[in-house]
């Protein structure tokens, strides 16, 4: 427990434990000391002096150790004789601080005039312009006129490409180095750095190509003045114009808490569309950051290509119908098959729809299968981290243990988050076939051939110096992924983890237990409702009546796309006019996230609210409200007409998720730093979070039951052959996926698709980085261009997904 | 007008029916009285010697719907004066045409609230808006003239429906 | 009371020796006052660059949310307005606008003025709002029109210098 110490600010008497900054202490009093270069989650370094104030100590005797009293009986006060910076100075018994004194205003006002000598007065172009820390304090603290000359102000580039998604006004930055700070301290890339000194400061990107972060667009929040600017949104709108409305990122399993906002657009027909996406505080998921592609890629919500009406196969053409025809169809031909229905269903759709699709599927007697390429999702259900599990809790003691997964990639968040708590001292174990950029921060690194995962996890509860670290651990959470793995293969990985953890007691408990970074937002939530992946999916769907919703089989699997063509009738619910929609005898639109209500369960089991941004798209109807619909007409009785009636009901019939309603997940706390609300110099343009910050889900083991873990089959996965090569499919953050690809000033960032070799391979291939190679595998052929990676095994040849080559599972290649 | 032809100097003209009909009526079109806000005493400026709206026709002022053609609504219509703006409207003898006079009478203007009528074409078809506010008397005489092109190029098919 | 009748008659036997006071309207038309604010111009400098840099001020300023503005990015290639910013939507609907004359104070770059044309009269409300390229003043030539393909580097400042204030 911390020492707690009484100081007075401004006549309010406050207590705070020793170590907090003046400025925080200020802050929780109530009182808002302007601040520039200091933000909460960073290392204080006192750069712009605009926290000047009266900081006075009491006198000590030196003799006694006993404080100076005056006649009064108080103690004297010792004040320096000019003021301090309540950044960089920390509290102490008895300090009172002054923040309204003559002298601590006549320096703010000084700040100013001095920062604004060379601050460009372009504020009606500039994008920070209404959300502006410096417009903010200049009016609060200013002095209102310059001393001196215009023609002092110096001239700088006001365009400068940090990145293709940052913008760069050299002219605008007041040095307080608040986004070099971030990349260093908290994301830990130090690819920005200030170059030359004094007034000739400036920002520049050290990194090829530049500012190489997907953390990239958190410094545009934390940039007090308009600098930093992105260039999605750059003139995008006027920040008074825009709505906004709470919402959770759909991109992956993190679940981070997002804010959109809308405004009616010209460009877009005079619709309302989102503008920007900006991050909103929840301090147990993503604090008050989000990564870029949470950032950047919401553009596929208003793409052209999006469904806006039902099709119908008529004469072998899809023509345009109405919803009743459609729905009516669909539902005489679901009634037909009863039994011989597949509802296949991806982590992408909310629990409400994924609830009532697995109603539907019960109703009929059919399967409700989830179209994914990891498994294991049943054991996080059962032993996923316990109630009030925060990674921020993590630190000295602690360990984490990180196994085939690229967290940088897959969930950037978490990467953050894990490395954060490496740093606070946690125990870091990344194991993983090749190199992850977690590495660098690891005090652990296992590199195993691929197929052995398995036995890596098993080898973790031995007694060797690393299972040490990870059984003698006060708490410890494992994160197992897809990396280089397919769904039977993950899902072994996931029974061996679950099984380590059960061994080691890390269950059932805060900050202990297991969690999957999936491929999709809520694949969790589908696992917690019952979903279930199929080992063999293209033989069930022969002479089947099949339900398709969210899902792209026929594009990710040939011989899927085949099964498809058999199956006796193939209704698909979805966004885009997909290859599977193709062969489809009846498309239906949805809305996206962004248009509707609904809930997501993060990867650590937390669900949580999102709501409606901007109205649908044509007649598009929510997942939940057309499947309802259909299933009405088969006398299925599901709630359609709101998501709020829908989750009542899916609380009331899943065991984890009782107890919980909207009103439970839109419940909020206060939480620390106070960040969103007017004084944007503190924490940033964050958005506060007045929207809920969730419910984690009580898992079996959290409840105390006794929990039924397979025991792991020791046979080890597929591995390469001599004079074979073994490609194995690895996640890449910006993919060509539908939710990705429509952002068009990404496809820089998303690249070409790649196949990584071993420097060894790559010379028996005869082939060169850079080279474009043919592939083939099973029934996929394609190109992809040579990388070189040298930790990697000379077998295995690295696939990311989703970039137009169909690989789901390790697989034997040829390559020419 | 719909001077077709002047035969020699027999001092006869003749033209359509339809164009006779249009130009009798934009002879003598009497307003009735719908000042409601400061556009009013535009309006009344407008029928005043100085601007004297007599020259087209409108001579006086008609307190009576029974016995006008044309509504000049000029001010804002709250949603309490809304039925009885139409009942007014209702209360006029065919041929009728409308004027909104001034912003608030053509879309709500400033007052983007719930108590007022976001134009008075919610309530009744508009004619002839005129922006403003309040519009200076010769931007009503504008819109007197505006409409009296209008009702110079109806049709007698328009009345079909009706 | 015969007096006062003829008092009053007076007055308007003397009325009937003056000339009409009735201003012909469509024919003669009164010459507004200096200060008479009508419809908007959105001005140009003399190189023809739109003086408008798309900042929404205006639209801010507008108590009856008149004015709709969007913006986009300026290249040198094609350049509407100086610096990085022009409007490539401005919208504003005559029949909202109270003609306050608040946008032409809250414009940074003298962009918007508001003229003296009060003949606005519409049939149908979709004609009121009027776009950019009707509220954009003409140019004397055609070259002068925007976008232009300009120079690299020698627009880059939205508001024009300013200066010292003379002592």
């Amino acid at each position: 427990m911390t020492k707690q110490v009484t100081l007075t600010i401004d006549g309010i008497q406050i207590d705070v434990p020793d170590e907090t900054l003046v400025v925080d202490a200020a802050k929780k009093a109530g009182i808002d000391i302007p601040v520039f270069c200091y933000h909460p989650k960073m290392e204080p370094v006192g750069m712009c002096r605009m926290c000047l104030v009266e900081i006075g100590r009491p006198m000590i005797n030196r003799s006694t150790g006993q404080p100076v009293l005056n006649e009064d009986g108080q103690p004297t006060m010792q004040f320096m004789p000019k003021p301090e910076t309540a950044c960089t100075n920390l509290v102490s018994e008895g300090m009172v601080v002054l923040t309204q004194s003559e002298s601590a205003k006549e320096a703010q006002k000084d700040i100013i005039e001095f920062l604004l000598t060379s601050h460009p007065l372009d504020c009606p172009i500039c994008d920070k312009g209404g959300e502006c820390p410096l417009q903010n304090l200049t009016m609060e603290h200013g002095p209102g006129k310059s001393r001196f000359l215009f023609d002092g102000k110096f001239k700088m580039e006001k365009q400068i490409r940090l990145g293709e998604l940052i913008v760069l006004d050299r002219e605008r930055c007041i040095i307080c180095a608040r986004c070099v700070r971030f990349q260093e301290e908290v994301a830990g890339q130090a690819v920005l750095a200030i170059d030359d000194r004094g007034r000739g400061s400036e920002i520049i990107s050290v990194s090829e190509p530049g500012f190489d972060s997907v953390f990239s667009g958190n410094t545009t929040d934390i940039c007090p003045v308009g600098a930093l600017t992105t260039t999605d949104f750059r003139f995008g709108a006027r920040p008074w114009e825009l709505l906004s409305a709470a919402s959770i990122c759909g991109q992956c399993p993190v679940g981070c808490n997002i804010t959109f906002n809308t405004r009616r657009e010209a460009k877009s027909a005079g619709k309302v569309v989102i503008k920007r996406v900006m991050p909103r505080q929840n301090e147990q998921v993503n604090e008050t950051w989000i990564c870029d592609k949470g950032r950047f890629a919401y553009h596929y919500a208003k793409s052209k290509e999006r469904l806006s009406k039902p099709l119908l196969r008529k004469d072998d053409k899809l023509k345009t119908t109405s919803w009743s025809s459609a729905t009516k169809l669909v539902a005489e031909k679901l009634g037909e098959a009863g039994k011989d229905t597949i509802v296949l269903a991806s982590g992408r759709l909310s629990n409400e729809d994924l609830f009532n699709l697995k109603s539907l599927a019960d109703g009929l007697g059919g399967k409700a299968v989830l179209y994914t390429e990891m498994g294991g999702g049943d054991l996080v259900t059962q032993i996923g981290v316990g109630q009030g599990t925060n990674f921020s809790d993590m630190g000295q003691g602690d360990a984490i243990f990180v196994i085939a997964s690229d967290l940088y990639e897959e969930a950037p968040i978490w990467w953050l988050r894990v490395k954060q708590a490496a740093d606070r001292g946690a125990k870091l174990i990344v194991a993983n076939s090749r190199e992850t950029k977690l590495d660098k921060f690891a005090n652990f690194v296992v590199r195993y051939s691929n197929g052995d995962e398995v036995k890596t996890v098993q080898d973790l509860g031995g007694t060797g110096k690393i299972a040490q670290a990870f059984s003698k651990a006060d708490n410890a959470i494992v994160l197992f992924g897809s990396d280089g793995l397919g769904l039977e293969g993950s899902t072994h990985l996931a029974t061996a983890c679950a099984n380590l953890l059960e061994e080691t007691g890390h269950i059932g408990k805060a900050n202990n237990g297991l969690i999957g970074v999936w491929p999709k937002a809520n694949d969790q939530g589908a696992w917690e409702l019952g979903f279930h992946p199929e080992p063999d999916l293209a033989a069930i769907l022969k002479g089947k009546a099949v339900y398709i919703v969210g899902a792209d089989p026929a594009n990710d699997n040939p011989a899927l796309a085949k099964a498809l063509k058999k199956a006796k009738f193939v209704v698909v619910q979805d966004l885009f006019r997909t290859a599977t929609a193709e062969l489809a005898d009846v498309i239906l639109p949805a809305q996206t996230y962004t248009e509707r209500d609904g809930t997501f369960t993060s990867g650590e089991r937390r669900a949580q609210r999102f709501y409606a941004a901007v109205p649908g798209l044509g007649e598009s109807k929510p997942d939940y409200a057309i499947t309802s619909e259909i299933a009405e007409k088969l006398n299925i009785q599901l709630e359609g007409t709101s998501s709020v009636l829908v989750f009542e009901k899916l609380a009331a019939s899943v065991k984890d998720f009782a107890g919980l309603s909207y009103a439970k997940l839109a419940e909020v706390t206060e939480q620390w730093p106070i960040v969103g609300r007017g004084d944007l110099y503190y924490g940033g343009s964050t958005y506060e979070n007045t929207q809920g910050l969730g419910v984690q889900l009580v898992s079996a083991s959290d409840r105390g039951e006794t929990v039924s873990i397979p025991k792991v089959r020791n046979d080890a996965g597929l591995r390469p052959k001599k004079d074979e090569l073994l490609a194995v499919p690895i996640t890449k953050l910006y993919d060509r996926g539908t939710t990705v690809a429509p952002t068009e000033f990404l496809t820089e960032r998303i690249g070409d698709v790649t196949i990584a070799l071993h420097p060894e391979a790559a010379k028996k291939l005869g082939v060169e980085a850079g080279k474009r190679v043919k592939i083939s595998f099973e029934d996929v052929e394609g190109e992809a261009v040579v990388k070189i990676d040298e930790t990697i095994s000379a077998g295995v040849a690295l696939v990311p997904r989703s970039m137009g080559l169909a690989i789901r599972e390790p697989v034997v290649i040829k390559v020419q | 007008m719909g001077v077709e032809q002047k035969l020699g100097n027999m001092g006869m003209v003749t033209t359509t029916l339809e164009q006779f009909v249009n130009w009798s009526r934009t002879r003598a079109m009497w307003p009735m009285l719908f000042g409601l806000a400061c556009c009013a005493i535009e309006m009344m400026s407008a029928q005043a010697a100085h601007y004297d709206m007599s020259r087209f026709g409108m001579e006086l002022m008609r307190a009576s719907p029974r016995q006008s053609d044309l509504m000049i609504v000029a001010g804002r219509v709250s949603r309490k004066m809304g039925p009885i703006l139409r009942r007014l409207y209702d209360q006029m003898p065919e041929p009728k045409w409308v004027v909104a006079m001034g912003d608030c009478a053509s879309c709500g203007g400033v007052f983007n609230n719930y108590a007022i009528h976001q134009g008075v074409d919610e309530l009744v078809p508009v004619d002839v808006y005129v922006a403003g506010c309040p519009p200076r008397p010769e931007a009503l005489i504008h819109g007197i003239v505006t409409l009296y092109e209008k009702v110079n190029g109806e049709k007698f098919t328009d009345y079909t429906d009706s | 009371m015969l007096k006062e009748l003829g008092r009053g008659l007076i007055t308007t036997f003397k009325m009937l020796l003056e000339s009409p006071v009735t201003i012909q309207y469509p024919e003669e038309k009164r010459p507004v006052r200096p200060r008479f604010r009508g419809r908007h111009v959105l001005k140009r400098y003399d190189n023809g660059l739109e003086k408008c840099i798309g900042c929404s001020l205006c639209a801010a300023a507008c108590p009856a949310d008149a004015i709709f503005v969007e913006s986009a990015e300026n290249t040198d290639e094609e350049r509407y307005a100086p610096g990085e910013r022009y409007a490539s939507t401005y919208e504003i609907n005559m029949l909202r606008c109270i003609f306050c004359g608040f946008c032409e104070d809250a414009c940074p770059t003298e962009a918007i003025v508001l003229g003296a044309n009060y003949e606005l009269t519409f049939t149908n409300r979709r004609d009121a709002i009027y776009t950019k390229d009707s509220l954009l003043e003409a140019v004397p030539s055609p070259e002068l029109l925007t976008p232009q393909k300009v120079e690299p580097g020698e627009y880059t400042r939205s508001i024009p210098e300013m200066e010292d204030p003379k002592l």
